[in-house]
């Protein structure tokens, strides 16, 4: 008769024992807050309604589509041909399409581009530096990676005088990168494109939810600059920020958002710093009867994004073009190669948009948002 | 002698590691049954629900809650379900990630880009991954390679190809947005989607097979004891190879259903579900059935995890506090199970002393 007890006891201590390790994850858990709230309830009159009357003009100013590459500025002077640049791919698709790119830009001026595969890994990303450096090209291009990972390559490469060019990355201009497209200075757009698309089509009444991807560094500005015009533009409105771990992507950031949105029913607007964060949501959103409760806008459109603003269930997206950027860099190595400044290059203002099913251009994510882009360039360049 | 002799002798055999012979014929059915050992996951289950009820009492304990639970972890729960029949049969399938992500793009594209029409593109996804199956048998069976390298590699190249042939690039179109394509895994019927009913179904039938014919006792007799299932002339090679082909189907219809809730081709659609699958495939096998991997038990895996995640999304937590509670659910419930394979042996050695 002495297994019953034995049994209750074990029973007892594993449940206590699942008891306590259930509660302490939970109360550490609860430790942190995973949103930030800002902004005031209170409507401003008159300076509520010109904040808005500002964010109709500039959202209505970034749906144009822009016709102008952003260099002005011809060459005017003969491109050397032969040229061997080097491209390192992250290894995500926005890199490969700028490897396309790249390509098609640099076979106009006569060029090649050796490709350079990383698996995403530090140890692969320095290897495929290192291959750079032993490979001697006439320059150096990547997107994505942070100095730290590469600043030994980069010190040789310097040393061998060869161009580095970046772009998309966390960093500045100098000690061996000769230019950085993308960089935090240059996401401003972003911030305006979401803060005045959300003021203006709330009327100044909105409260936000901020999707945000904390690890991609990148993305750190384009929340600066969305919080600064939001709190400008839109003074009566609230926001919120959630942020989702980079391991959650395709697998359970619609489960994220809509328990979000259910926890907090007075959310009228969803902003993603990345589009891919909304893949899935929408249905999602309607399964949990929500589709008509919130509208989105992401950063950064693709191809799913088009296609929800097409089919009406997502409402706008700020789209960046990854076909235009190589052609920038291309600009910058020719007036390098024949021994101009770049200033132009670095001064360059990428063509950013707002879409939404008005303006939708191309439901693929690679159309470019200049579309006579070439042309443009090869004008420049007296390739024309 | 038959094959389910060995069958028997080897499922005879699993018990007296994982349950406790004695005092296992003096309790009553329906108390081993509920007990804690059986069913420990239920019970922190529970626990948890009763916590996240208390902790966000509007939101959590509503119809809502339920199905969003049900909904949002329909594709998971099923790419887990791959990965039973296979580890039953101690064959490891690691492709099966990458065999979701293939017959998902596979009928994007069919569906999308070249207008043969929805059940062609099912049908074609569903071809691709029964070739996926086939391959992997044959690189585990026929080359004798072991299963866990085997489909590592064939991983690989199955990852390989699908950058090949989309450029790591999403396959999209209307056509995957709209009915009949979007019907696949959006359907509502009283709240909850069709792939809740797939996962149900699918889970009914691999409890079927695993506990209700020959074939199941083969299988486990398999995984427990190759060698002596071979002795007694179960056709192990056989049932290794078609365990994996059915992990491969199963995932391709994971990829299919994914694709249709998702209303794209994603390249990487499958790679975040592969550690989730085995934490609720070997989560699942310390329940219901002392150690042995099983349907219903990787279900409630998936569902206890899957609560977890959408308890602490309703309540606002950081985006770190979902790995916490997987890692910590995960502590607790193999430390139940690697208690009760260790208890028996105490009370035996109780036993004997006291005799």
């Amino acid at each position: 008769m002495t297994s019953t007890p034995t049994r209750w006891s074990r029973a007892v201590r594993a449940a206590i024992v699942t008891a306590l390790l259930a509660v302490s994850a939970l109360a550490l858990a609860a430790c942190g807050g995973n949103s930030a709230s800002s902004g005031s309830s209170s409507s401003t009159g008159s300076a509520g309604s010109a904040g808005v009357s500002a964010a109709d003009k500039v959202a209505a100013q970034w749906a144009q589509r822009p016709t102008r590459i952003p260099v002005t500025q011809p060459i005017g002077k003969p491109i050397p041909s032969g040229k061997r640049i080097d491209f390192i791919n992250c290894g995500v698709t926005s890199c490969t399409i700028l490897y396309k790119n790249l390509v098609a830009a640099a076979k106009s001026v006569g060029w090649t581009v050796r490709q350079i595969n990383t698996a995403g890994t530090p140890e692969s990303v320095q290897a495929a530096w290192k291959q750079a450096v032993n490979d001697r090209p006439d320059a150096v291009i990547a997107s994505g990676f942070p100095r730290a990972v590469f600043a030994q390559q980069l010190k040789q490469l310097q040393a061998l005088k060869i161009p580095v060019l970046e772009s998309s990355t966390d960093d500045v201009e100098g000690n061996g990168i000769d230019l950085i497209l993308n960089g935090p200075k240059d996401l401003r757009p972003s911030g305006q494109i979401l803060a005045s698309w959300i003021a203006k089509d709330s009327g100044g009444k909105a409260n936000t939810l901020y999707v945000d991807l904390p690890s991609f560094g990148i993305l750190k500005p384009v929340r600066q600059f969305f919080q600064q015009y939001y709190a400008q533009w839109c003074k009566g409105c609230k926001s919120q920020t959630v942020d989702i771990p980079v391991t959650a992507i395709g697998k359970d950031v619609p489960d994220r958002v809509v328990s979000y949105l259910r926890a907090h029913p007075d959310i009228n607007y969803v902003a993603y710093s990345l589009g891919v964060l909304n893949v899935g949501v929408p249905a999602a959103l309607r399964q949990a009867g929500l589709a008509n409760k919130v509208k989105t806008i992401v950063t950064v459109g693709d191809a799913e994004n088009y296609q929800y603003i097409a089919s009406g269930q997502s409402q706008a997206a700020m789209a960046f073009s990854n076909v235009e950027t190589p052609w920038v860099w291309v600009d910058a190595l020719a007036r390098t190669f024949t021994g101009q400044s770049i200033a132009v290059d670095r001064k360059a203002q990428l063509p950013f948009m707002l879409i939404t099913k008005n303006n939708l251009i191309s439901t693929s994510s690679e159309f470019p948002i200049v579309a006579s882009y070439q042309q443009q360039w090869k004008t420049l360049w007296g390739k024309g | 002698m038959s094959t389910d002799t060995a069958a028997a002798h080897a499922s005879a055999s699993e018990r007296h590691v994982v349950t406790r012979p004695r005092a296992a014929r003096r309790t009553p059915q329906w108390r081993r049954a509920l007990s804690f050992g059986n069913i420990g996951a239920v019970y922190v289950w529970l626990l948890i629900i009763l916590a996240f009820t208390v902790w966000v009492p509007g939101t959590f304990a509503t119809r809502t809650t339920f199905e969003q639970i049900l909904n949002n972890n329909a594709v998971t729960g099923l790419i887990a379900l791959s990965v039973v029949i296979p580890l039953a049969a101690r064959v490891f399938d690691l492709s099966v990630a990458f065999t979701m992500t293939l017959s998902g793009v596979t009928v994007a594209h069919f569906a999308a880009q070249t207008g043969v029409g929805v059940a062609p593109a099912v049908g074609i996804a569903l071809g691709v991954a029964l070739l996926i199956g086939v391959l992997n048998g044959f690189v585990v069976v026929g080359l004798g390679v072991d299963s866990f390298i085997a489909t590592l590699a064939t991983g690989s190249l199955i990852k390989a190809f699908i950058t090949m042939v989309t450029n790591d690039q999403s396959i999209t179109g209307v056509q995957l947005l709209r009915p009949p394509f979007s019907s696949i895994a959006q359907t509502d019927v009283a709240g909850l989607t069709l792939p809740v009913l797939y996962l149900l179904v699918t889970a009914g039938a691999i409890w079927f097979v695993l506990e209700r014919t020959a074939t199941g006792r083969r299988l486990y007799a398999t995984g427990f004891n190759p060698d002596a299932a071979r002795l007694q002339r179960v056709a192990t090679d056989r049932l290794r190879f078609l365990s994996l082909i059915t992990s491969a189907l199963l995932a391709g219809v994971a990829g299919i259903v994914f694709t249709s809730a998702i209303g794209s081709g994603s390249p990487t659609a499958g790679d975040p579900y592969l550690l989730a699958a085995y934490a609720a495939a070997f989560l699942g096998a310390t329940q219901l059935r002392g150690g042995r991997f099983n349907a219903w038990g990787t279900v409630i895996a998936v569902l206890l995890l899957g609560t977890g995640t959408t308890g602490l999304s309703l309540a606002s937590t950081p985006q770190w506090s979902t790995s916490v509670f997987t890692g910590i659910v995960l502590i607790v419930a193999l430390a139940v199970t690697s208690g009760r394979v260790r208890v028996p042996q105490r009370m035996r050695r109780r036993a004997v002393a006291t005799d």
